[in-house]
């Protein structure tokens, strides 16, 4: 029993008369502090499992179990709770609040949880000591993506879900931003599960999910995970 | 538009429906509030207008001060385009039942056409001594009133008119307003309408006219005026000229009358010696008249005396008779009695007599019976004897044969030897010797049987006796009992003829009684005739003396008549020469309709609502700007990509522009049809139904006004035209292809506040962000300040009017007249009152009272004219306590000084005159005096003129009459009815008002004005919820992407809506205290052109109404923010966080 499970999950999407199921009886086990990718092409689901490990989607089916807890059957304010207290989600567009400077976009976060790493230290860890009162608009793509792990961190989550992190990145930027999840993985012993596309990042995994149509199509576990900065694509 | 287009517009309107909705509805509100507020006016002059044509209302009222006499009617009725409707008025002071009052006589013609009645209630009069009051009169149908000033009630047929029912006129519009007069009071209360009959023909005293060219103008306008003034100048002209002519022909008359009078007195004269001459003969033939008087009265007493003997002759006789009469009836009586005893006894000799028949004729059967038995027993007897003595024959024949045996055998036995011959013979004996035992046996029985007839005879014989014995005891008794029984009869019998006897001889007793009456009652009808004689005589012979004697006083007083007549004459003829010599050219008076009470001022309160309508809706509309501003804005972002698709795809800018000017334009043309439906009925309804307070315009004219209409609908889709181009504009310059990228979103600013660090630092982080936020979005911000401004504005205002016209009553009860009641008389004599003073302190022993002097008066200023209550007090210190002399700002008290007056607040504003300048008081019509304002002071309800009697007795020759007390005290009501039902009781006392009463009456009319107060509270809340709906909707929908980044960060509903809708708070928060800013002089201005011309409103808005006001705002704010935390529940994060838009 892994620190992350998913045991035969299924979700639908009903749009009308047509249900589409986006996952059709996934399963795999992540343990903690591993650094897991979910690769598949697009529509595949990894979307959906990240949305369902996240809380903001419920499976129809199937178990998910996070840290011993089944989170399949959560209430609606169960959920909140668990999204508060348990994970941090950090997205293709960063959704950084443009009204905020970064400083305040984490802030933000820390202001709904009691035990949370203060704005200033957090975002002097992801490297913008300098940055703190910059709106976003001001701060460039790559430095926007770290307020938003800064953002996820600073409530000091269990879990880490990353969707496409660097989907918006450049190449370089990209590298630094998954550089810093890794770091935060291996550092922190923070579970990290990223979703991409980009199946070149899966040297950098301890564990690679592969999915396709909805099915895990194979788990593999990377014996040596290789350093980001060795990873080209 | 081509059909996908089209088809696209359609679903966008169907998709975005709640935008669409609120557009729609603003645009409504604020075309219907323009259309409605602005239609008023118009609709309140048109309804005057119509009104005013239906019921031929005239043009012209002229009144000349020698009245009109034909010639003049005649001229009037040449001149071109009028119609004449010579009539006549008369001024009075009448009283109905106790109560007095100033009443203005009309005549009244049935069917005429000019000044039309409108029935209200009850019929028109037919009667000439009936008459119908106006509307506004409270006298009842079915009460009298009468006439009581001497002139008037001389001039009339008739002084006393009952009501028959209430009418509206279109002459008095205005319920408070009747003009003045110079009789009573000097203000008119009732207008009556009695029928024409009851004024004399002849000189009329008014004239109306009504031309047909001013009908067609409407009333108020400058055609109408231009018109009116033109007329007028014309009627004064003609007036001049005939004026002249008539006081030529009058003087002329005059001098005629003069010389003709001279001739008369001097035929007078001479008239008068012969009258002396004929009186000394009269007074001869009235002493000769005396003697026969005297004797006549001599021989009626003389007749009296024999008149009075025969009646009591008569009485006397009279009484006999009844004795006898009474008598008669009681014998009758008795006769009835006895002839009912002798049928009773009848009867029972009857009955007995047939009782002891039957029991004799039993007894007669009886004795028969015996008889028949004993007859019988004989024969048996008889019978037996027979058998007897044939037995005893028989017997005595065997004896002696048994004998002579015997004998021959006693021979034979002493012959023995015969022995043989004995024993034939001893056998012939013993056969005898057998035989007669034998025959002794049958004589034996013969013998019983004969013995037992005897004994059975004998019993027979007995029984027979017996029988007899019975008859004859039964008989007597039957004898004995008709005997008593006939007795009875015969008493009986001999009663009824003793009574009848008695009756005979009272019947005549009776008849001679009668004969005795009549003969006295003949007696007395000679005597009663020779009495009535005799009086005629007397009476016919005093009518002669007295006729005699009244002729010969007539003729004295004749004399002196005469000789009066002749001093008169000669003093009159003096006089009227004087008169003739000082005798001035009449003058016409040219009275409009303007001068008709009320109807003026009426036209004023509708442009004081116009001009309400040239403020408010302005301010609507600029919020229905924005809001349309806001909504196209928000959706041309929504559609950015869209419309970049549709560039690139080759639209042309027209074509695209075009979708979102039919989405508005079509929202907007609805929200025009709907707006202007309702608001050209509904505002214009509520405000004369405010106003119908004062002013009874019987027609209610709303029409949709096509002009405006188009005019409004022009404009509004004009100015939603250029706001959607505008809107537009901005995404139709750019590129498609940028247009297909997503908008940046909007950079974070830091606001001015963050450089405060003082403040800055001690927010939370949320209220940072918050601030943040709202300086962010800023035409959002200034949209919501303006709609909360507007909503909280127009809510004070609706309260603050509310609260002006409730202080118009407590502030003028509770501040400024303080006295408790006020009692009225003609005038208030010392006695009258003590009396009231001694009522008072009974009731409250530290009561006190002040008399003064009320009248009421036309005052002017310039061009501008009311009419005023004029008080007259006793001194400057007398009304202390009762009526308070201050400005309403500053409370500076003021002190009545003599020369000057202190006038009421709004007369003051009516008349633009302030302290220290002069106002002109109409002592006449003719007359004005200028007296100096020395004070003007706070008052809510009529204008009144405060004075000194120092400065009355300036300003009129008329003495002054105090014909009002005004009485202050502490009482309960219970004993404030009672005090004031004792004081009423008092003879010369014409009325008692109690000011509780008058306030109640007052709070309860001003209760109408209500209605504005919810048309703004109602517009106030649409509009708050229609800004904040659009405002909090679009501001989730471009958030929605914030929304989902805190709800994935865990942020609860709760959170996220206090996030959110902080803004919305604290803007409605700053947004309703502007508003009270605004509210405030917005309230100041409504109230200010809102007032009825009589009334001063509160000036003041209370503290509680600023507080509902903000607090009502900020309430829907929240209501309308909970409702919207729906749509914020219902947004999606994966949805939201999916794509960039």
């Amino acid at each position: 029993m892994g620190f992350v499970t998913l045991d035969k999950v299924y979700k639908r999407y009903r749009t009308g008369n047509v249900v589409i199921e986006a996952a059709r009886g996934m399963s795999f086990d992540i343990e903690r502090g591993e650094l897991a990718v979910i690769v598949g092409p697009s529509g595949s689901g990894k979307t959906t499992i990240l949305n369902i490990l996240g809380g903001m989607d419920n499976s129809d089916e199937g178990t998910v179990t996070v840290d011993g807890k089944e989170i399949q059957n959560y209430s609606r304010k169960q959920l909140i709770d668990y999204r508060r207290f348990e994970v941090g989600f950090i997205f293709q567009f960063y959704n950084l609040l443009p009204n905020l400077t970064a400083a305040e976009n984490v802030e933000l976060a820390g202001q709904i949880t009691k035990d949370y790493i203060p704005a200033n230290v957090i975002l002097e860890k992801v490297g913008l000591g300098d940055r703190l009162d910059n709106f976003p608009a001001q701060l460039s793509g790559g430095e926007q993506q770290r307020v938003s792990i800064a953002r996820a961190l600073a409530k000091k989550p269990k879990l880490l879900l990353c969707d496409e992190p660097t989907g918006a990145l450049d190449y370089n930027t990209g590298k630094m931003i998954l550089k810093l999840l890794q770091d935060t993985c291996r550092n922190e012993n923070m579970t990290v599960i990223i979703v991409t596309h980009n199946s070149a990042l899966t040297a950098m995994a301890d564990k690679v999910i592969y999915v396709k149509s909805g099915e895990t199509v194979r788990v593999e576990r990377n014996p040596s995970p290789v350093p980001v900065e060795r990873i080209e694509w | 538009m081509k059909g996908a287009l089209l088809k696209n517009t359609l679903r966008s309107i169907w998709r975005t429906r709640s935008r669409y909705i609120s557009i729609l509805l603003i645009v409504a509100l604020g075309v219907g509030f323009f259309a409605g507020v602005k239609a008023s006016c118009p609709d309140m002059m048109a309804s005057t207008d119509e009104y005013s044509d239906r019921q031929e209302l005239m043009h012209f009222r002229l009144v000349s001060t020698w009245g009109f006499d034909s010639g003049d009617v005649e001229a009037l009725s040449a001149v071109p385009g009028a119609r004449v409707k010579p009539s006549f008025f008369v001024d009075s002071v009448v009283s109905i039942g106790d109560s007095r009052s100033e009443s203005r006589l009309i005549a009244y013609y049935p069917g005429s056409d000019i000044n039309r009645l409108w029935l209200k209630d009850g019929r028109f009069p037919e009667n000439v001594d009936e008459c119908v009051l106006d509307s506004a009169a409270v006298t009842a149908v079915g009460e009298k009133i009468t006439v009581s000033t001497p002139g008037a009630a001389e001039q009339l047929e008739n002084d006393t008119f009952t009501v028959v029912g209430h009418v509206y006129t279109s002459m008095y519009i205005s319920d408070f307003e009747h003009g003045n007069t110079t009789v009573g009071d000097g203000g008119i209360d009732m207008i009556m309408f009695i029928p024409a009959e009851n004024f004399p023909d002849g000189v009329n005293t008014e004239v109306y006219l009504v031309f047909d060219d001013m009908k067609k103008a409407a009333v108020y306008t400058d055609g109408y005026n231009d018109l009116q003034k033109s007329k007028k100048d014309y009627l004064e002209a003609l007036g001049k000229t005939l004026a002249v002519g008539r006081y030529e022909r009058t003087v002329s008359e005059a001098n005629e009358a003069v010389r003709e009078g001279e001739e008369k007195i001097r035929d007078g004269k001479s008239g008068i010696a012969d009258a002396e001459a004929e009186l000394t003969d009269a007074e001869k033939q009235l002493s000769d008249g005396k003697k026969l008087l005297d004797e006549a009265a001599e021989t009626l007493a003389s007749e009296q005396e024999k008149y009075e003997k025969s009646k009591e002759e008569y009485e006397a006789a009279e009484a006999e008779y009844d004795i006898k009469s009474a008598q008669a009836a009681e014998a009758s009586g008795a006769l009835i009695a006895a002839r009912r005893d002798y049928a009773q006894g009848y009867e029972e000799y009857t009955a007995a007599a047939l009782q002891a028949e039957k029991e004799l004729s039993e007894a007669k059967l009886q004795i028969a019976v015996a008889e028949e038995r004993l007859s019988a027993g004989k024969k048996e007897l008889d019978n037996a004897r027979t058998l007897y003595d044939a037995a005893e024959y028989v017997y005595n024949e065997a004896r002696s044969a048994y004998d002579d045996i015997l004998g021959r055998y006693e021979k034979a036995m002493s012959d023995a030897g015969l022995s043989e011959a004995a024993a034939v013979l001893r056998e012939r004996l013993d056969v005898a010797g057998e035989l007669l035992e034998s025959v002794s046996g049958r004589l034996d029985s013969a013998r019983s049987e004969l013995e037992a007839r005897e004994a059975e005879y004998a019993s027979y014989v007995s029984g027979l006796d017996s029988a007899k014995k019975e008859y004859e005891s039964a008989r007597s008794e039957a004898d004995r009992n008709l005997a008593v029984a006939e007795y009875r009869l015969t008493e009986a019998k001999k009663q009824i003829e003793e009574n009848e006897e008695l009756l005979l001889e009272g019947a005549k007793q009776l008849s001679e009684g009668r004969q005795t009456l009549d003969e006295a009652a003949q007696l007395l009808r000679d005597g009663e005739k020779a009495l009535s004689d005799g009086r005629r005589e007397l009476a016919g012979r005093t009518e002669e003396y007295e006729k005699g004697l009244a002729e010969y006083n007539d003729g004295l007083e004749k004399l002196r008549e005469a000789k009066d007549e002749i001093a008169a004459a000669e003093e009159e003829l003096s006089a009227q020469k004087k008169k003739l010599a000082g005798l001035s050219v009449p003058e016409w008076y040219v009275f409009t309709r303007d001068d008709n009470g009320g109807y003026a001022e009426y036209g004023e309160n509708a442009q004081r609502v116009g001009n309400i309508a040239k403020v408010f809706p302005a301010f609507f509309i600029l919020v229905a700007a924005l809001v349309c501003m806001t909504g196209m804005t928000r959706m041309v972002n929504e559609e950015r990509t869209q419309i970049g698709t549709m560039k690139a795809l080759g639209y042309s800018s027209a074509a695209i522009i075009g979708k979102y000017l039919l989405y508005c334009l079509s929202a907007a043309f609805a929200g025009c049809v709907l707006g202007l439906a309702v608001g050209f009925k509904v505002f214009p309804f509520v405000i004369s139904k405010a106003y119908s307070i004062m002013y009874r315009v019987m027609v209610s004219s709303f029409p949709f006004i096509w002009r405006d209409a188009a005019v409004i609908t022009l404009v509004s889709l004009a100015l939603t035209s250029l706001v959607v181009v505008l809107c537009c504009l901005k995404v139709m310059l750019p590129m498609p292809a940028v247009l297909m990228r997503a908008e940046a979103p909007k950079a974070g600013k830091r606001v001015f506040l963050e450089r405060v660090r003082f403040i800055w630092s001690r927010l939370s982080f949320f209220r940072k962000v918050t601030i943040r936020n709202v300086f962010r979005y800023r035409k959002r911000m200034i949209m919501t300040l303006i709609g909360i401004m507007g909503c909280t504005a127009l809510m004070l205002c609706g309260f603050g009017l509310r609260d002006s016209i409730a202080d118009i009553v407590s502030k003028q009860f509770d501040n400024v007249m303080l006295y408790k009641c006020s009692v009225y008389a003609e005038e208030i004599t010392p006695e009258d009152r003590d009396a009231v003073s001694d009522i008072l302190r009974s009731y409250d022993p530290s009561g006190r009272n002040t008399a003064l002097m009320q009248r009421s008066f036309t005052v002017s200023a310039g061009s501008r004219s009311r009419t005023a209550s004029m008080m007259v007090l006793e001194s400057a210190e007398s009304t202390e306590g009762m009526i308070d002399f201050k400005s309403r700002v500053g409370n500076e008290r003021y002190e009545l000084k003599p020369g000057e007056v202190i006038i009421s607040e709004k007369l003051s504003s009516v008349l633009g005159a302030g302290i220290g300048d002069k106002i002109d008081v109409h002592v006449s019509e003719t007359s004005k005096i200028p007296v100096r304002i020395g004070g003007v002071a706070e008052n809510y309800i009529q204008h009144y003129i405060f004075m000194l009697p120092e400065t009355y007795a300036a300003i009129s020759s008329e003495e002054i009459r105090f014909n009002t007390l005004l009485l202050s005290y502490d009482l309960p009501e219970s004993e404030e009815n009672e005090m004031a039902e004792i004081i009423l009781a008092r003879d010369n006392i014409l009325g008692v008002m109690l000011q509780s009463y008058v306030r109640s009456t007052f709070a309860r009319m001003m209760e109408a004005l209500n209605a504005v107060v919810l048309v703004l509270l109602i517009s106030a809340v649409l509009l708050a919820v229609i800004v904040l709906y659009n405002l909090a909707s679009i501001n989730i929908a471009e958030r929605s992407r914030e929304i989902a980044t805190l709800e994935v960060l865990g942020f609860n509903d709760a959170e996220v809506s206090k996030y959110i809708f902080r803004e919305s708070i604290a803007l409605s928060v700053i947004g309703s205290a502007l508003g009270l800013a605004l509210g405030k002089v917005l309230a100041d201005f409504v109230i200010r052109t809102a007032e009825i011309d009589l009334v001063m409103f509160g000036r003041e808005i209370h503290l509680p109404s600023y507080l509902l006001a903000m607090a009502l705002t900020i309430l829907f704010s929240l209501a309308v923010n909970l409702y919207m935390t729906r749509y914020v529940r219902r947004i999606s994060m994966v949805e939201s966080l999916k794509s960039v838009d």
